[in-house]
C-alpha cells in the first residue's frame, strides 16, 4: 500500500504545469522530427541540389547523345499518369463490386452472413506482397485459373491488367468496410418513410440512402484510392516489365540514381498534400443523382428477381476477383510442396527449397522473420507511446487553429505513396541529410514509424473523443490527480481502442513492401525477401514465406476481432 | 462540519455569463438546493465550488478556507453527478473503494469502509457485480457511496435524481435527505425540479440568468416569491395586469376592464401599474359570487379531466385568460362554455409592481 502512496505522489508531482507543457513539446516534437519532417524536407533538399536533378531528369548528357536527353522525365510523367490512371480505374470497380457487398452485408440476414464478413476482411490480413504473388500464381501460371481451363500458358501475363486486378483485390475490404458500416447506421424508418411515399427500393436507395452514406463512400474511395496509388510490393511482383510511379522510385534508388528518385518523390509528396486537402474541403460538396424519378425503370430494377441477380453477381464477383485469387497461395503451396507436381523434381518444391538447398533459405527467411517483428513491434510501441498525447492534445485542447493543422499533418503520411515516403526518410536521416543513420534495420524502424503513425493516432482520436469526461471529473473529486486519473481511469478505458490501433499499425508495418525495401541496407523482412524470392524465380519457396507471413496476419487480425468483440 | 461561501463569484464563456458575480452563504449541516431552469448557472456553481470549473472571478471559502487554484481532487469534496459516472471497468466495491486505494490505505481498513459505506447504500449484496449489471438506482446508490466512502463532510449532488423513473425519483429524495442529516453532513443538491426542491431542501437558492433571484426556506419561497418569476417558477401562477387605486384598509387593484380585486399588500401608491399573482389551486371555480372573496366572472373556454383534478382554462369577462385546477369530487363540474365565477381570497394575492419586460419574466428558460 505505501508504494501506491508513492506512486500516487510522484503522480501529482507530474501532473503540475511545467511537465505538461515539456510532454507537449516533446509530442509535437515527435510529429516534426520522425513524421512529417522527412517528406516535408524533400522540398528544400531539391531545391539546393536543384542542377544535378534538372541534368539527371531533364538533360542527361547520356541521353542527349541519342537526342532523349528528358528520358527520365518522360517515363516519371508515364509512371505518375499509370499510377493514377490504375487507382481510378480499382476505385470504380471497388465502387462497383463493393457497394451491393456493404448492402448485403448491412441489411440481409442470412446463413453464413458471418463468414462472408469475415471472408471480406481476408485480404487486409494478406500482406500485399503474398497477396499480389498469390493473384500472379491464379492468374497469370498454369497452376492457376488457365491450368483449370487446360491452357497451356497462364490466362493474364504481368502487367497494367494484373495490377488492376490485385490492386482492387486488396483495396476492396476498404471500401466494404466503410460504406457496410455507415450503411448499417442509417435510420430505416427513412426509408420506410420513402417507401410509404410511393418510391421503389431503387429510388429509395438512390434518393434517401445513397445521399445519407455519401461521407462513408468517400472515406472508402479516399482509402481505396491512396491505398492503389502507393502500393508497392504487390505491384513490384505483378508488374512484369511494366512500371508505375513508386517503382520507379524504387528502381532509381537501387541504381542509386538518387536526384531523379528524389524529384519524383517531391513530385509525389506535393500530390498527396494537394489530394488530401482538395478531399479535406471537397468531401461535403460533392453532389449525387438524387433528384429526378425514372418511376418504371427503377420500378423494373427492383424487382424481386433482379434484386436476386444482383446478390449472386455479386458474391461472385467477389469470390472470383477477391476470394479465390487471394487465397490460391495455400493450393499452390499444398501442390508444390515436396516436389513438381508436373515432373515430381523434389528440387522444385518447397520443402526443398526452404529447408534443404544448399542457400540456406530457412535461416535467412528465420532471420527476416524476427526482422520484421522487431520492426513492426518498436515502430508500435514507439507510436502508441508518442501518438497517444498527440491524441489528447487534436481532440481535448482548445487550439483553435492549430487543431486543424495538426490533424492534417498527421494525415500527411498515410496518402504519400510508401516508397515516395521511405525514400524521404532515406535522404533525411542518411548521408545526404542529417547523417545520422545509414540504410538497415534502424533506418527501417524510423520509415515505419513514420508510415503507421497515423494508423495509430488517427482511431485513438476517435477514442479520446469518445470518452466520458464526467468520469475523469468523477475521479478528480474522488481524490486523484491528473496523471493518476490517466492511470486509473483513462487507460482502462482505452484499453480495447488502443490495442486495435495498434494491431492495425503492426499488421500494416509487418505487411509492408515499399517502405522497406529503399531504405533496408542489408537487413532484410518478409515481405522485401518474398519479392526477391519470387525475382529469382524460387516460388515455391515464395509462397512458403507468404503462408508464415499471412498465418501471422491473421493471427493477429482474429484478435482485434475477439477484442473489437465482431463476433 | 463544513460550511461553503462564495463571494462575488463570477464566471463568463465568452459572451455567456454563466455565474454573475454571485454570493452565497451554505451553512453548516443544511441542505442547500441551486434550482433554476437549465442555462441559469446552478450547474456552473456547484462545478467551482467542486474546482472542475475555475471562477473568472470571486473566491470559495470551503470550511473558512479560501479554495481559489485547489484543484478538486485536493478540496475536502464528495461529488454526485446526473449520469452516475460509475466506473464501467471497475465492480461496484471497486468503485467505492477508489479514493480510498489512491490515498493509499490499509487493505483492512478500506474493505471495513467500503462494506459499512455499502450497507448504508443499501449495495451490500452487489459488491462483486459490475456496473453493467446494475439498475439505473443501483448506479446512483453506488455513485452515492463512492462520494460517501471519502469521508468528505461536504456532499455536491449535481441533479442526483435526473436520470431515475419519476417513483423512484420521489422515494429517492427521502433516502437522500436522511443519509446526509444521518451522517451530519453539509449538501449541496441542484435540481431544476421545484417539487423536488420544495420536498428536500432546509433553504432553496432560486437561480435565473447567472444570478441568486431569491433564497429561503420552501414555506417562505412558497408563500412570498420575491419576484414574478421566482412567484411563477416555484408553484402555478395565474398572472394579470392591474393599476394600484388608492390604499385604504384595504389596497384595491383594478384589473383590466375596471375589474377590481382586493390585496392584502400594504404601502403601495396609488396609480402605480403593477402585476397580481394568484396560484392556481388558491383558487375555486364556482357557479356565483361569495361574499368575503374577490370575485371574477368570466367563461368556462376548455375543461381538462385529469382524474383527480380537473383543469379549467377560463376567459374572464375583461378578455383576460386565467387556469385553474380544482378537486374532481366536492365541486360542481363545468362544462366548456359555461359562465362561471373565479374566487379567491384577498390575502392569497401577491402583488409586484409592473416589469420593465413582462414576458422575460415570465419565460421558465
Amino acid at each position: 500500500m505505501k508504494w501506491t502512496r508513492l506512486l500516487v505522489r510522484l503522480e501529482r508531482n507530474l501532473s503540475g504545469r511545467r511537465y505538461r507543457v515539456l510532454g507537449d513539446a516533446l509530442t509535437l516534437l515527435f510529429l516534426l522530427v520522425f513524421v512529417v519532417g522527412p517528406p516535408l524536407s524533400i522540398f528544400p533538399m531539391v531545391l539546393r541540389s536543384w542542377g544535378e536533378v534538372y541534368t539527371t531528369v531533364f538533360a542527361d548528357p547520356f541521353f542527349s547523345e541519342i537526342g532523349r536527353g528528358a528520358l527520365r522525365w518522360d517515363m516519371i510523367r508515364v509512371g505518375l499518369l499509370r499510377s493514377f490512371e490504375i487507382a481510378a480505374i480499382v476505385t470504380v470497380i471497388d465502387i462497383l463490386i463493393g457497394l451491393p457487398m456493404a448492402l448485403i452485408l448491412a441489411r440481409y440476414n442470412f446463413r453464413g452472413k458471418r463468414l462472408v464478413d469475415t471472408l471480406v476482411d481476408l485480404p487486409l490480413a494478406v500482406p500485399t506482397a503474398a497477396l499480389g504473388f498469390s493473384l500472379y500464381l491464379f492468374w497469370g501460371t498454369i497452376d492457376g485459373l488457365s491450368g483449370l481451363l487446360g491452357l497451356e500458358t497462364g490466362l493474364v501475363s504481368r502487367g497494367p491488367l494484373l495490377i488492376i486486378l490485385t490492386h482492387v483485390a486488396f483495396s476492396y475490404p476498404y471500401i466494404v468496410r466503410s460504406l457496410k458500416e455507415i450503411i448499417g447506421s442509417v435510420e430505416r424508418t427513412l426509408e420506410h418513410a420513402a417507401r410509404t411515399l410511393g418510391a421503389p427500393p431503387f429510388t429509395v436507395f438512390r434518393t434517401v440512402t445513397a445521399p445519407l452514406i455519401k461521407s462513408g463512400l468517400m472515406a472508402g474511395s479516399i482509402l481505396a484510392f491512396t491505398r492503389s496509388l502507393g502500393e508497392t510490393g504487390a505491384t513490384l511482383i505483378v508488374a512484369g516489365a511494366f512500371f508505375t510511379a513508386p517503382l520507379l522510385v524504387v528502381e532509381y534508388r537501387q541504381l542509386l540514381l538518387i536526384p531523379p528518385a528524389a524529384f519524383l518523390s517531391m513530385i509525389l509528396v506535393s500530390i498527396s498534400a494537394v489530394l488530401l486537402a482538395a478531399l479535406r474541403f471537397s468531401a461535403e460538396r460533392f453532389g449525387l443523382p438524387i433528384r429526378g424519378a425514372w418511376p418504371g425503370f427503377e420500378r423494373l430494377l427492383s424487382g424481386r428477381v433482379q434484386r436476386r441477380l444482383r446478390d449472386i453477381t455479386t458474391l461472385s464477383l467477389f469470390a472470383l476477383l477477391v476470394l479465390i485469387p487471394a487465397s490460391f497461395i495455400f493450393t499452390y503451396l499444398l501442390k508444390w510442396w515436396s516436389g513438381s507436381p508436373y515432373t515430381g523434381n523434389p528440387q522444385l518444391g518447397a520443402l526443398y527449397q526452404v529447408f534443404i538447398a544448399p542457400d540456406r533459405k530457412w535461416p535467412a527467411l528465420w532471420s527476416s522473420i524476427i526482422t520484421s517483428f522487431k520492426v513492426a513491434t518498436l515502430s508500435t510501441v514507439i507510436n502508441v507511446a508518442a501518438g497517444l498525447p498527440m491524441a489528447f492534445i487534436i481532440a481535448r485542447r482548445r487550439l483553435g487553429r492549430v487543431k486543424g493543422l495538426l490533424d492534417a499533418l498527421v494525415d500527411i503520411p498515410l496518402t504519400i505513396p510508401t516508397s515516395a515516403l521511405g525514400f524521404s526518410f532515406f535522404l533525411f536521416w542518411g548521408s545526404r541529410g542529417l547523417n545520422l543513420l545509414g540504410p538497415g534495420f534502424w533506418m527501417i524502424v524510423l520509415v515505419h514509424i513514420g508510415f503507421t503513425y497515423p494508423y495509430i493516432v488517427r482511431p485513438l482520436i476517435a477514442v479520446v473523443e469518445g470518452l466520458d469526461f464526467h468520469l475523469e471529473e468523477a475521479a478528480r473529486t474522488l481524490g486523484a490527480p491528473p496523471l493518476t486519473v490517466f492511470r486509473t481511469v483513462i487507460l482502462p478505458s482505452m484499453k480495447e481502442g488502443i490495442l486495435a490501433a495498434a494491431i492495425m499499425a503492426f499488421t500494416r508495418s509487418l505487411g509492408e513492401t515499399g517502405a522497406t525495401i529503399v531504405v533496408m541496407g542489408l537487413a532484410r523482412t518478409v515481405p522485401v525477401l518474398i519479392v526477391q524470392w519470387v525475382e529469382s524465380l524460387a516460388l515455391p519457396a515464395a509462397a512458403f514465406a507468404c503462408i508464415v507471413l499471412i498465418a501471422i496476419s491473421l493471427a493477429l487480425l482474429l484478435v482485434l476481432r475477439y477484442v473489437l468483440g465482431w463476433e | 462540519m463544513p460550511d461553503v461561501r462564495l463571494v462575488n463569484v463570477a464566471k463568463r464563456y465568452g459572451d455567456v455569463v454563466a455565474v454573475d458575480r454571485l454570493n452565497l452563504h451554505i451553512r453548516d449541516g443544511e441542505y442547500f438546493v441551486l434550482l433554476g431552469p437549465s442555462g441559469c448557472g446552478k450547474t456552473t456553481t456547484l462545478r467551482i465550488i467542486a474546482g472542475l470549473t475555475e471562477p473568472d472571478e470571486g473566491k470559495v471559502y470551503i470550511d473558512g478556507v479560501e479554495v481559489s487554484g485547489v484543484p478538486p481532487e485536493d478540496r475536502n469534496i464528495g461529488l454526485v453527478f446526473q449520469h452516475f459516472e460509475v466506473f464501467p471497468f471497475m465492480t461496484v466495491y471497486e468503485n467505492v473503494a477508489y479514493s480510498l486505494t489512491i490515498q493509499g490505505m490499509d487493505e483492512e481498513e478500506i474493505e471495513r469502509r467500503v462494506y459499512q459505506v455499502l450497507e448504508v447504500a443499501g449495495l451490500s449484496e452487489a459488491a462483486d457485480k459490475d456496473p453493467q449489471e446494475l439498475s439505473a438506482p443501483e448506479l446512483q446508490r453506488c455513485s452515492i457511496a463512492r462520494a460517501l466512502a471519502k469521508g468528505s463532510k461536504l456532499l455536491l449532488l449535481d441533479e442526483p435524481l435526473g436520470s431515475l423513473d419519476p417513483e423512484t425519483r420521489e422515494r429517492f429524495r427521502f433516502t437522500l435527505k436522511s443519509l446526509v442529516k444521518g451522517r451530519g453532513l453539509t449538501a449541496i443538491h441542484v435540481t431544476h425540479d421545484q417539487e423536488e426542491a420544495m420536498a428536500i431542501a432546509d433553504r432553496i437558492a432560486v437561480f435565473r440568468g447567472g444570478r441568486v433571484l431569491q433564497v429561503g426556506g420552501p414555506l417562505e419561497l412558497y408563500e412570498r416569491p420575491a419576484s414574478i418569476f421566482v412567484a411563477n417558477f416555484v408553484g402555478e401562477t395565474n398572472f394579470l395586469e392591474g393599476v394600484v387605486e388608492g390604499s385604504g384598509e384595504r389596497t384595491l387593484v383594478r384589473l383590466r376592464a375596471d375589474l377590481p380585486i382586493e390585496v392584502e399588500e400594504s404601502g403601495l401608491e396609488g396609480g402605480l401599474r403593477v402585476v397580481v399573482g394568484v396560484r392556481r389551486e388558491n383558487m375555486v371555480v364556482r357557479p356565483r359570487e361569495e361574499e368575503g372573496l374577490n370575485s371574477l366572472p368570466g367563461r368556462v373556454v376548455r375543461a381538462a379531466f385529469l382524474g383527480k383534478l380537473i383543469r379549467y382554462r377560463i376567459e374572464l369577462d375583461n378578455g383576460d385568460f386565467i387556469e385553474v385546477k380544482q378537486p374532481t369530487r366536492g365541486g360542481e363540474i363545468f362544462e366548456e362554455g359555461e359562465r362561471i365565477y373565479v374566487l379567491f381570497p384577498a390575502e392569497k394575492v401577491l402583488v409586484y409592481p409592473y416589469p420593465r419586460d413582462l414576458r422575460f419574466e415570465l419565460a421558465l428558460k
